[in-house]
């Protein structure tokens, strides 16, 4: 039996709904703080994030492996790491598989498919502050901002 | 690696006309109840320009507040106990510009009435009663 707490309580809020929400009698309750069963970041499939699986191959020079993971998982740490932190291998967030997680986290939470376990679920007044934009200068730049989620960062 | 410099969280573009509604409502709030909370009615610094408060009052529905509160009517909805807070006690060390931002309620949560980890600025000596 598990008693989940943990930060980043978006780590456990896909575990309350993973695999379509089916009980193993595994986790009992749940505690989130800031992050919960609805992810914060659109999510997406298989599809979009094999272009940077791709580059992250060909960096590496795995490209002409017949088992291009084995050839990830078999690399010196500074060669895989050299790899990802570059722009061009994009950002890795959960994936729609299909498996682990089975639907969007919204249409699953509307079908009721999700672990039936009590939780604390909470968030601060001020989220915002941290990961909102640091420079706002006109409801165009507000606009801006959604419509490409990508402006300046806020070190606050 | 969750974050990089320059990408504003949720990260996911939405379309303009959305985008257009989205500011409409945000920016017909009350400013003096927007993000900072512990400035109210005062001013941001310039540099910020004149609607960062309702840019930041949607980034923190977007990413936390507004998933919380449909996680915890998804969970009450159906008979599942769900206990949701919003943690507002500013501690120690922050300023009016900052509010309660991300990760503040962690010595709380685990009671680090020593400060344990903190260099400065120990959070229990609590500024206001949240």
């Amino acid at each position: 039996m598990l008693n989940e707490c943990f930060y980043s309580g978006s780590a456990v809020g896909f575990q309350l709904l993973a695999y379509g929400g089916r009980n193993d009698s595994v986790i009992t309750r749940a505690i989130m703080e800031s992050g919960n069963s609805v992810p914060y970041r659109g999510s997406y499939g298989t599809d979009y994030y094999q272009p940077y699986y791709n580059t992250i191959v060909n960096n590496t020079g795995c490209a002409n492996a017949v088992d291009t993971l084995s050839c990830l998982r078999a690399l010196p740490f500074n060669t895989l790491n050299a790899a990802v932190n570059t722009s061009a291998a994009g950002l890795w967030f959960p994936t729609v598989d299909g498996d682990f997680i089975r639907k969007y986290a919204s249409i699953q939470m509307s079908n009721e498919e999700f672990l039936h376990v009590p939780i604390i679920s909470g968030a601060n007044t001020d989220e915002g502050i941290s990961f909102g934009p640091a420079v706002v200068n006109s409801t165009a730049e507000f606009a801006q901002d959604i419509e490409s989620m990508y402006h300046c960062c806020n070190s606050r | 690696m969750l974050f990089k410099a320059g990408v504003i969280l949720p990260g996911t573009p939405l379309v303009p006309a959305l985008a257009e509604e989205l500011v409409d409502v945000y920016t017909s709030y009350n400013i003096c109840t927007l993000p900072p909370y512990t400035l109210g009615c005062g001013a941001m610094p310039a540099r910020d320009g004149p609607d960062y408060r309702y840019a930041a009052a949607y980034a923190g529905d977007a990413v936390f507040i507004a998933n919380r509160r449909l996680q915890c009517q998804t969970w009450a909805a159906a008979g599942v106990p769900a206990y949701c807070f919003r943690f507002a006690a500013q501690p120690n060390g922050l300023n009016i510009y900052s509010g309660v931002p991300h990760f503040q309620e962690v010595a709380f949560v685990f009671d680090n009435i020593m400060g344990v980890g903190y260099a400065v600025s120990i959070p229990f000596h609590v500024q206001n009663d949240g």
